[in-house]
């Protein structure tokens, strides 16, 4: 299920980040490309290390430089190219239409102010209000992400929040200016579960309330499943395989994806070994060659696999993945020697 | 809309009434700590009521001094404002309250009054300080040579602090080859002998004329080859602090870096600078007392060190012509000495009561 052209939101192409740091170059998004449309939410799954926070901060273009740098690829957003915006107008992008909320509550507030001066500072900073109004403004954004008593609680500083709390903090001061893409960046998994719960189901409530898109980054694959339209999945800075929650979470086509769906535990399902996905992330200063899943793939084509990287095949339309058992290289590696490689369905039970 | 929903609502209210009761029992806010803290320490409380004691003299002394100054300028005093000889058109007087008019007696005098036929006086009940070789009341000397004791040592101060503050912070955020020329200059600043540069640099400039006179030239060199030890400490202050979440979350937020930096990184390493301040300007004071000791300050100022500078020969035979001098800037040393200790050690965060 794909949507028109001109509900794209935010487009990725070919997005290459790379941090130079003393010990050698780590690669940490050798290409990413992918679509966000209007008013869903997408969510961005993958291990630690796959290069999301980065994908979140090279659309921002706020990536710590030195060590690193976007090195190319594009970040279309409304039709203009993200990448090539003056230092000022990034600015202005930034925190207005597009905004970001951050892990960890406990340190992403400022500790020596008010959290009223900096959601009131947020929204000075993108429209030309007197602090009195920005005040104002901020009390009334603050209940509405449900912070009991605002109008008092908008004097206290953070260490007087609790982390849930301080995280409603952070999506108030997101949405002080009504953005049209929020990136959030694993925003539930330093709070305890009931926490966890509220959060989620508040940005799911204020993100159909504003109509505002979202970037959800998380590792939570149940998270993704509560709360996401679509599914990126990213492997050692590469968007491995990226569709419809319903499709990925029912016949992934990636062998890595298959991995990650099959490595959940399941109270419903019958008692069975979890699928392990064999070895360990790889170091991003010298990955593997080409396809930099080959070395756990248990599908892997000799041959093929660490030297061809495989393209983005489109099995339908708006599901893509790269990977080469789909690809016309694997196709044919296949049929010159005879083998059917082919990735089984989950079982049945782990269906949701 | 996000419904919140009610058993939440009692969880919270809950957790709100303990927040309070805890505000009311030890109040909240770092700076209520940290006077908690300095009010434990008698010390510290030493130090500032010496300290805030200095202040005042020196505010009082200057806003007299002006006064008489304006006075002086419009010709409402008598006396001749043109001739330099006639000095007896300085008139300020701080007269002891309830004295009959006709013969009061006087507490403090303009500080370049002289008392025909009183130099040399010991100390007395008249003159509580003695007078020096002039016929000028020490007390009165000491009293209005607070203004330039202090003010020197805080502009000098707070010229270093605000230069040292800024390149640091810009060297700490943005790291890189910016750092990298700041630490080399700092190096370079550290292995020159300061006080001698500073002999050397006032001689150099003894012709100068700049509004301030001389000791214009001694604040200012000062802060140009001071700010090193600051920049060092903010340096390596904003290293860490810019590494911390909420730094990114204010980029995310599209905020510029001069405001990151300014004014969201800046209070945060506020406790150093406050230590660096308040330690730092016993160190000026002392440093530019030194310098006026051995006669390198301005003869004409009214000031604890040139006083000193005047009268050090005379330490056996006179000994409360320095001696006054000295002890005032001793306290002053010893006050900032100790209000520094006490606020390094109530900023601590590691600290807790």
């Amino acid at each position: 299920m794909s949507r028109p052209p001109e509900d794209i939101l935010l487009e990725i192409n070919g997005l290459k980040t790379y941090f130079f740091t003393e010990e050698g170059v780590v690669k940490a998004i050798e290409s990413v490309d992918l679509v966000v449309y209007k008013s869903e939410t997408l969510g961005l799954v993958g291990e630690s290390g796959s290069g999301k926070s980065v994908t979140a901060l090279s659309i921002l273009g706020i990536v710590p430089d030195p060590p690193g740098k976007v090195l190319s690829g594009e970040v279309m957003f409304h039709g203009q190219d993200l990448r090539h915006l003056s230092d000022s107008d990034m600015r202005k992008i930034r925190g207005n239409q597009i905004a970001m909320i951050f892990q960890d509550p406990m340190t992403s507030l400022n500790p020596v102010f008010t959290v009223g001066d900096q959601i009131s500072e947020a929204i000075m900073l993108h429209q030309k209000v007197t602090k009195k109004e920005a005040r104002e403004k901020s009390v009334k954004i603050m209940s509405l992400v449900g912070i009991p008593s605002a109008d008092e609680r908008v004097d206290n500083y953070p260490f007087e929040f609790s982390g849930g709390m301080r995280q409603r903090v952070m999506i108030a001061m997101s949405l002080s200016c009504n953005p049209e893409l929020l990136i959030a960046d694993e925003p539930s998994t330093s709070l305890d579960v009931t926490i966890q719960a509220q959060i989620l189901e508040l940005l799911k409530a204020t993100s159909e309330e504003f109509d505002m898109s979202i970037i959800l980054i998380t590792h939570d694959m149940g998270v993704i499943a509560e709360m996401c339209d679509r599914v990126a999945v990213m492997y050692a800075g590469f968007i491995c395989e990226i569709g419809d929650i319903m499709v990925i979470f029912k016949s992934p086509y990636h062998p890595y994806t298959r991995g990650l769906l099959g490595a959940i535990p399941r109270p419903d399902a019958a008692r069975e070994d979890l699928t392990i996905i064999r070895g360990s992330i790889p170091n991003l200063i010298n990955p593997p060659s080409a396809c930099r899943f080959h070395p756990r793939c248990d599908y892997m084509m000799r041959g093929l696999c660490e030297t061809v990287l495989p393209g983005l095949v489109e099995i339908e339309s708006g599901h893509r993945v790269r990977c080469h058992l789909y690809t016309e290289e694997g196709k044919a590696w296949m049929q010159e020697r005879g083998e059917k490689r082919e990735i089984g369905h989950v079982p049945k039970a782990a269906v949701i | 809309m996000a419904t919140v929903d009610r058993e939440e609502r009692e969880e919270f209210l809950l957790d709100e009434k303990t927040l309070r009761e805890i505000d009311t029992m030890k109040g909240a806010g770092q700076w209520s700590i940290v006077w908690r803290r300095i009010k434990k320490d008698k010390m510290g409380m030493l130090g500032l009521y010496i300290v805030l004691f200095l202040i005042l003299m020196a505010f009082t002394s200057w806003i007299l001094l002006s006064f008489d100054q304006f006075l002086t300028d419009r010709d409402i005093l008598f006396g001749d404002p043109n001739n330099s000889i006639s000095l007896n058109n300085l008139y300020v007087e701080l007269w002891v309250p309830g004295m009959p008019k006709e013969n009061p007696i006087v507490l403090f005098n303009h500080p370049r009054y002289q008392f025909a036929d009183q130099a040399k006086l010991p100390p007395s009940f008249e003159h509580p300080f003695g007078t020096d070789r002039n016929g000028q009341d020490m007390l009165s000397r000491v009293f209005f040579g607070a203004t330039v004791s202090l003010a020197l040592g805080f502009l000098g101060q707070m010229t270093t602090v605000i230069i040292g503050t800024f390149l640091g912070a810009i060297a700490g955020f943005y790291g890189g080859l910016i750092d990298e020329v700041l630490q080399r200059i700092i190096e370079i600043l550290y292995s020159m002998p300061g006080f001698i540069l500073m002999i050397f640099i006032i001689v150099l400039f003894e012709d100068v004329n700049i509004p301030g006179g001389r000791y214009a030239v001694v604040v200012i060199f000062f802060s140009l080859i001071g700010w090193g030890g600051t920049a060092l400490i903010v340096r390596s202050n904003f290293f860490s602090l810019k590494q911390q979440d909420f730094v990114e979350a204010e980029k995310a937020l599209g905020a510029s870096d001069m405001r990151i930096i300014f004014k969201h990184i800046l209070p945060n390493s506020l406790a150093p600078l406050i230590i660096i301040v308040t330690l730092g300007i016993a160190g000026t004071i002392f440093l530019f007392a030194a310098l006026a000791f051995f006669g390198f300050g301005d003869p004409n100022a009214v000031s604890w060190g040139d006083d000193l500078n005047k009268w050090q020969n005379d330490l056996i035979e006179y000994p409360w012509m320095p001696m006054f001098p000295a002890l005032f800037i001793f306290f002053t040393v010893l006050g900032f000495n100790l209000l520094g200790d006490s606020l390094r050690d109530a900023l601590d965060p590691r600290l807790k009561d």
